[in-house]
């Protein structure tokens, strides 16, 4: 299956580290990679990656928006998700709820890498937040949205 | 694997460059050393690099160079758009990859050819990541030193230009031998833009392009050949696109305490047409200014107009031109500098008195900071889309569970926020 992912942030630390821990796990799980990135205006303007996951020759992908900072604007997309979705509070740790709820969208990743680096990096309340998402079932609407445009995409290919 | 922002700032924190200048809007950190106007930054830096010392400028757009000379050390000038003319080598960095291939590049060939160089960073370019190996090149190092011709040497451009291009042979490859055929199908035209520009290779190949109609099937670059073939090569050249635009979008956020900011909320512009001098792609985007110089203004208003207009710039640009009197002009100035004027300025930015002809406590480059801002737990009301984080543009705020949460490390205490709050809860 494919995937593009849009990532949307305002400029932080966590968010690079995770962007770049979520692209070495999706080639550990032998998707290729394309990384895009939007203009940005300011040294506090926000961005948008965008991901593309290559994981089959199809050309169908599953699109989905993980806004970390509720900054997207763009269209709507069926596939949205942000910390007002799944409910979590703008504290900082937040960019690792979000980061969990990816495992659940490509079910084919394995969290491990996540999780060994906040492990080796001291970061429990972050690995806690990470577990718990990444565990955790994604609100009922956009896990119904999710296996409709999975269906979709193998009938299509 | 890198970030090339990072790997941007680590290049110019190691290679030790003297000389910086940034625009304070330019999309990533950069310590600037150098206080002036994007123009004058220009001739700052290539006449600091002409004695030897390391010059590096960052620009969105870069001014056109007016004093083009022989560098003897590093000087280069990084911007986030082509220029309309080509005067010294360009490297365009289409994506992460090939800005960590030019960038090292790109300093040895200002080295070797004592030439300012232009590294263009393309959208993809900026806050993506490579997975290469990030090294840092081995450069001279000069003592700067100056004697009596060193100003007074002519240069001949154009034989430069012929070694340039002679000696960077492998560089131009990329641009095409032979002329294309009638139609060119893109898949993804970045692929075929070129890397490396030299002016003149760009002359000589432009033929090549002749009777070209281009379809592009990505879109995903439109402008960008757009701007090679007609702009720069002046080709009038079909393009057609095939696919949709991108629609997806996020924010534009200002910096904290930025003044305009203040201004978009203190003061009501609706009966005013505001220029301005900073060239800031945020305010732009979001508040529509036009950009022009103050000179410009003042040829503006020489005889009165139609409409009142205003000129934000910063207070270093005043001593340059005596403003002729007669002329309906009114200035907003932001203090970068300690020179003296009668306009008046509020102490504090939020106790702005006038709309127009005062000077502003601070500029980009010196956000001052005041009292942190405080939200009334009681009174805030808005858990999504807090409007004052929607109104002024302000990266300090976050939605909170129950009331909007501000980021005590951002926030300047510059109360912009304030009058964008319907139930008074920030103070
Ligand atoms: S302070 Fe305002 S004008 Fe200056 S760079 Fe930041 S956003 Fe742009
Ligand atoms: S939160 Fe309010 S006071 Fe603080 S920097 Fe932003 S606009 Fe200024």
């Amino acid at each position: 299956m494919n995937y593009t992912i849009h990532f949307c942030s305002k400029l932080s630390s966590a968010f690079d580290t995770v962007m770049k821990l979520a692209v070495e796990t999706a080639s550990e799980a032998d998707y290729a990679t394309k990384i895009y990135t939007s203009q940005s205006y300011s040294p506090f303007s926000s961005i948008m990656l965008d991901i593309h996951f290559i994981g089959s020759a199809k050309k169908k992908a599953i699109e989905a928006v993980l806004d970390f900072d509720g900054v997207y604007i763009g269209k709507s997309v069926s596939l949205y998700i942000s910390p007002k979705i799944i409910d979590i509070a703008y504290d900082g740790l937040h960019y690792w709820g979000i980061a969990g709820t990816l495992f659940k969208i490509i079910g084919d990743l394995s969290p491990a890498l996540i999780t060994s680096y906040l492990l080796k990096t001291n970061r429990e309340r972050e690995l806690s937040v990470f577990k718990q998402f990444s565990l955790k079932s994604l609100p009922l609407s956009i896990q119904e949205t999710l296996a409709l445009m999975q269906k979709e995409a193998e009938l299509k290919s | 694997m890198i970030n090339t922002t990072q790997a941007l700032e680590e290049y110019i924190k190691n290679l030790q460059f003297s000389c910086v200048y940034a625009e304070k809007s330019f999309p990533i950190k950069v310590e600037s050393n150098i206080l002036s106007s994007s123009r004058e930054a220009v001739e700052y830096l290539i006449s600091s690099a002409v004695v030897g010392n390391k010059a590096a400028g960052f620009f969105r757009s870069l001014p056109p160079i007016s004093n083009l000379r022989d560098t003897r050390g590093i000087c280069v000038f990084v911007s986030l758009e082509l220029p309309l003319n080509f005067s010294i080598p360009i490297f365009f960095c289409r994506d992460a990859a090939t800005l960590l291939e030019l960038f090292p590049r790109a300093l040895k060939t200002s080295q070797d050819a004592n030439t300012p160089v232009q590294i263009v960073l393309g959208a993809n370019a900026l806050h993506n990541y490579a997975d290469t190996n990030f090294r840092i090149p081995d450069l001279d190092r000069l003592t700067p030193y100056i004697q009596s011709d060193t100003f007074t040497n002519e240069v001949d451009r154009e034989l430069k230009n012929k070694k340039l291009s002679a000696d960077y042979k492998d560089l131009s490859a990329l641009l095409p031998m032979e002329p294309f055929g009638e139609t060119l199908v893109f898949e993804d035209p970045l692929l075929s833009f070129p890397l490396y520009l030299f002016p003149l290779n760009i002359k000589e190949q432009r033929d090549l392009f002749k009777g070209l109609r281009l379809i592009n099937t990505t879109n995903s670059n439109k402008e960008l050949f757009h701007y090679f073939l007609n702009d720069l090569l002046n080709m009038n050249i079909r393009i057609e696109t095939e696919i949709q635009a991108r629609q997806t979008e996020t924010e534009t956020l200002l910096c904290p305490g930025c003044p305009f900011m203040l201004f978009s909320s203190y003061l009501s512009f609706t009966d005013y047409l505001v220029f301005t001098s900073i060239p800031c792609a945020a305010v732009e985007k979001k508040l529509g200014f036009s950009l022009i110089t103050l000179h410009e203004y003042l040829g503006i208003n020489f005889k009165r107009l139609n409409r009142q207009t205003v000129y934000i710039g910063n207070l270093s640009e005043l001593p340059a031109a005596p403003i002729p009197s007669g002329g309906d002009y009114h200035f907003i100035f932001l203090k970068d500098t300690d020179i003296e004027t009668t306009f008046p300025i509020p102490r504090l930015p939020y106790k702005l008195k006038q709309k127009v002809d005062f000077i502003f406590p601070y500029t980009c480059n010196n956000v001052k900071r005041y009292s942190r801002l405080k939200v009334n737990k009681k009174k805030c009301r808005c858990k999504d889309d807090p409007t004052c984080a929607l109104k002024t543009a302000c990266p300090a705020f976050a939605p909170g569970e129950e009331y909007v949460f501000i980021n005590e490390e951002l926030c300047t205490g510059c109360r912009a926020c304030v009058p964008a709050c319907q139930y008074k809860a920030l103070s």
